[in-house]
């Protein structure tokens, strides 16, 4: 089979302003090759090298950079080519200015239209405000005539599903479409300019369960019907399974393995020290020692065959049923925006205190507008929404809100105001209005229980994304709210961050607080959520425990979600035999099997 | 693949502008970019005309100034936002009027009211009032560390003890500085202030209205059609369209600031003010992201400095019959206000 990408002991590290100070090399020696027509995943913690490594193949690193004193030699190592193509190599003994040789720049450049590449976010890519141009921005920059485009744009969203916009396509800000259709606008405007190559980088970190799916299908869909190669950044472990052929893992910039997809996850020591996503059954088979044909099993498919199949129906635990007060309830509460789009359309649900509540939905259903109404930022347009016996209609007790509900956002940047982590968290205290003696104490004591406590001093804004979204769950729970709102925490985060920020809510939780979380993660809700309620077009269509919604299929065609690996697991079983317990997560299956070896 | 769904854009009424949304069907949204910069030309070279000091006409701008909040509303502008603006722009333009009234001490038409408020000189020294002043606003700042309250308590004390025991002082050195000021209020300059605030009122509403219904298509499609080299019209629009990203961003950075607590207490002025610049910090941060990204971004589809000029499409705009209306009557004001020097203020012979 022929290449499609060939890369040689690649080097790289970025420029800085001060040339006397280098950074380290993010790429250090990369050795890969992706054959034509592949379906090609990586995989590695955040700051491995991933997205570095696609902008090397798109060519943006190094020809889109500056690099000072075109001193290429001293960033830039080894050789990448596309498809037979030279994108970029530097001869190091080239370009001699004043005796010294900065390195002579070879390669093609930037491969566009033959390569195209989805960047993470599919907001920030965007260049134009109607959906129609933002498809046709490539096609046109080709130069192709008017006609051709215009079938083209027409294609490219029929691809991706999205044909039926095609007619308002000019009326549509690609801003304004949800989060699974914002993804699939950024691949048809690459499939527009029918590229050979489609890098896809983490591009599902932000969509619900069913964009998810929605999106890699249409991919492999593409990839299949087209011949297309495609390069997946991803961290979900059954994304890289069901799709890829192979997976890479990327570690500290340099290429630890390559495996065919089936086997990839088998290796459990490989995955957990390079702090990467494993199958919940994988998990669990690892602890408990089961193994499928002498291999670590995978599939739900694998389990139904080496698993016990004679567990007692004793070993389901009793969910636990709300204790306390009534801190929370929301009553047909509706929301209706400015500009007529109607968020809420009937909105029930109670919070009592100390528990830990999953607000589920798909993207767009209406989580973060409930979120943002709970902290008084929204005034509700009808309904009653009652927060510590009090009504928040009131404009008086709105503005009082964040005193009692802490609300912390989905992207940590968008709340962080200071340039010190310690200032950070004083700054709501000062709000407050907290003498400086309370305001130090409580300082210490939020930066103690995110774990943060030796980056007091530091700036905020130059932590780690995981680090900053402590800093902004520490600089709401230092206000010390009755209720905590957490929006999406694990979005876009490896398995190491999505593990500390569990680790982090469990804390709370067995701390007495009151959590509300707005996630799309289904494996947290299986792990540490008490009850859920489910949103669907600004309803609510499911409340009850995890494990009522994700062991009843019905329940989860209803809610258009997924359930986590582990209780699909104890559903499959159930099927096999009718009293199987309900496991609903890896805690629960492996207790089971330890407490009760299968006959 | 077959496409059943039906279209979220049907009986979409909004369409994204630079700034804020405007309605699809707005009379003003469907008009030529060239037109609209025209209008706006035309109508401020006509309210210039009618704020002019020595004829001023304040029902020609009165009448502007409706036609320019007309044209706004028109723009089908989300109403809050519409309102947002009434609220900031009038006591704008009511400050304007009152600094004209204090600076032009223009006697004629007949002085409604005459206060000298400074003689031409300054005087160095120490009074009753000025120490009572100090000494209130010295002592609230060292015991509550704010300074809003403490001056508004120094004045009233100082007003209120030099009302009742004069104002003895002792002055050191008397220094010529400036000039006498004295506020006159005649009905004149009276006439003059309130006219060039309604003047610039409208010139603001209506230059509003350029960006509030105009889209970065549009745009690029009049650059073109002026022969403006794609790379500087691309680089403009993308600008122009960061706009409404960081309007976004905005709202979401406030809303968390609201959310640490920020409306919990009053606050005065500096505190409100110091307020918005902690904003800066994430605002800033998320604009450099973006515009990183937005880099990489035009980089995979293509774009270079070197980029030949690309295909149009649905980008230029032809001129509309509502085009050449509105060119019409623009050219009829100018032709009205300069030609037959049209002053409804006098025709009505109200002044």
């Amino acid at each position: 089979m022929a290449a499609m990408v060939e890369i040689e002991d690649l080097h790289w590290r970025y420029p800085t302003f001060d040339e006397a100070e280098e950074h380290p090399w993010t790429l250090k020696g990369i050795n890969l090759r992706v054959e034509k027509g592949e379906f090609f995943g990586i995989t590695g913690p955040s700051g491995a090298g991933k997205t570095t490594l696609c902008k090397a193949i798109m060519g943006i690193i190094p020809h889109g950079l500056k690099i000072p004193f075109g001193l290429y030699n001293h960033h830039f190592r080894g050789r990448v080519v596309v498809d037979g193509e030279l994108v970029s190599a530097v001869d190091p003994e080239g370009n001699v200015v004043d005796g010294e040789a900065r390195g002579r720049l070879f390669g093609r450049g930037i491969m566009s239209p033959k390569v195209g590449m989805v960047l993470q976010d599919p907001e920030t890519q965007f260049v134009k405000m109607s959906l129609l141009h933002e498809v046709a921005f490539g096609l046109q920059l080709l130069r192709l005539p008017r006609e051709e485009i215009e079938v083209r744009v027409r294609q490219a969203l029929e691809m991706v599903g999205l044909g039926y916009l095609a007619d308002d396509a000019e009326y549509i800000h690609p801003n304004d479409l949800s989060g699974g259709q914002k993804q699939r606008v950024a691949i048809a405007s690459l499939l527009a300019m029918r590229p050979e190559l489609l890098i896809l980088d983490e591009p599902t970190s932000d969509l619900d369960p069913l964009g998810k799916r929605e999106v890699i299908e249409t991919v492999r869909m593409l990839h299949d019907e087209y011949q297309m190669t495609v390069i997946i950044v991803e961290h979900d472990p059954e994304i890289l399974r069901r799709f890829c052929d192979r997976i890479a893992l990327i570690e500290d910039g340099q290429v630890q393995c390559v495996d065919e997809a089936t086997s990839f996850f088998r290796h459990m020591d490989r995955l957990e020290r390079g702090g990467i996503c494993r199958f919940e059954v994988s998990e669990i088979a690892y602890r408990t020692g089961i193994y499928h044909h002498g291999a670590i099993p995978i599939t739900i498919e694998e389990c139904l065959t080496c698993f016990p199949k004679g567990l007692d129906a004793s070993l389901q635990p009793e969910d636990p049923r709300p204790q306390g007060e009534v801190l929370l309830e929301v009553k047909d509460l509706t929301y209706t925006y400015e500009d007529g789009t109607q968020a809420l359309r009937g909105v029930n649900f109670q919070l009592h205190r100390g528990e830990v509540l999953a607000l589920l939905g798909t993207n767009g259903s209406g989580k973060t507008t409930v979120a943002k109404i709970l902290n008084g930022i929204y005034r509700p347009t009808s309904g009653t929404v009652t927060i510590l016996g009090q009504d928040i209609t009131r404009r008086s007790v709105r503005r009082e809100l964040p005193r009692h509900v802490g609300y912390v956002f989905q992207n940590p940047d968008h709340q962080i105001f200071t340039r010190r982590v310690r200032d950070e968290i004083a700054y709501g205290l000062k709000n407050l209005g907290l003498s400086e003696e309370e305001i130090a104490e409580r300082t210490v004591q939020a930066l103690e229980a995110v774990n943060l406590t030796d980056k007091a001093d530091e700036d905020p804004l130059f932590l780690g994304k995981g680090q900053r979204q402590r800093v902004a769950v520490a600089s709401i729970l230092a206000m010390r709210p009755e209720i905590l709102i957490v929006d999406e925490p694990t979005t876009g985060q490896d398995y190491r961050m999505v593990s500390g920020i569990m680790e982090l809510l469990e804390n709370l939780h067995s701390q007495g607080n009151t959590v509300l979380i707005i996630t799309h993660d289904m494996t947290l809700v299986a792990n540490y959520c008490e009850r859920v309620v489910v949103l669907l077009n600004g309803q609510d269509v499911f409340t009850g425990t995890p494990r009522e919604l994700f062991g009843n299929p019905e329940n989860l065609e209803r809610t258009q979600l997924c359930a986590p690996q582990a209780i699909s697991l104890s559903v499959a079983m159930r099927q096999l035999k009718e009293d199987f317990p309900l496991l609903l997560n890896k805690a629960e299956w492996i207790r089971a099997l330890q407490t009760q070896r299968w006959v | 693949m077959a496409s059943t769904k039906k279209s979220p854009a049907h009986g979409r009424k909004f369409v994204r502008s630079f700034l804020f949304s405007v309605r699809i069907d707005s009379p003003l949204a469907r008009l030529h970019v060239l037109t609209k910069l025209f209008a706006i030309l035309a109508l401020s070279l006509v309210i210039v005309q009618f704020i002019n000091t020595e004829a001023p006409d304040p029902i020609g701008t009165i009448l502007l100034i409706l036609l320019t909040l007309l044209a706004l509303h028109l723009c089908g502008v989300l109403r809050w936002v519409f309102r947002s603006y009434l609220l900031v722009i009038f006591p704008a333009l009511l400050g304007m009027a009152l600094v004209w009234v204090a600076f032009n001490p223009d006697p004629r038409g007949g002085v409604l009211l005459e206060i000298p408020i400074y003689s031409g000189e300054l005087d160095i020294g120490i009074s009753l009032g000025l120490g009572l002043f100090l000494a209130v606003l010295i002592g609230w700042y060292v015991v509550r560390k704010e300074i809003f309250w403490g001056l508004v308590g120094g004045i009233a004390l100082a007003v209120a003890i030099t009302s009742l025991l004069g104002n003895p002082s002792l002055t050191f050195a008397r220094v010529p500085f400036f000039h006498p000021l004295t506020v006159i209020v005649s009905r004149n300059n009276l006439t003059v202030a309130v006219t060039k605030a309604l003047g610039y009122g409208g010139m603001i509403f209506i230059s509003l209205m350029l960006v509030m219904t105009t889209r970065d298509i549009e745009f690029i499609g009049v650059m073109r059609q002026v022969r403006i080299p794609y790379v500087v019209a691309f680089f403009v629009s993308t600008m122009l369209r960061s706009l409404n990203m960081a309007l976004v961003d905005y709202g979401t950075i406030r809303q968390a600031q609201v959310a640490r607590g920020v409306s919990l207490r009053r606050k005065n002025l500096f505190q409100v003010i110091a307020d918005m610049a902690y904003m800066a910090v994430p605002l800033t941060a998320s604009i450099l992201r973006r515009s990183s990204e937005v880099g990489d971004a035009i980089l995979i589809r293509g774009f270079t400095m070197k980029a030949k000029e690309p295909t149009e499409f649905h980008e230029v705009r032809p001129f509309t019959l509502a085009d050449g209306v509105v060119v019409g009557v623009c050219i009829l004001f100018l032709i009205a206000t300069f030609g037959f020097h049209l002053n409804l203020t006098r025709w009505m012979g109200i002044l």
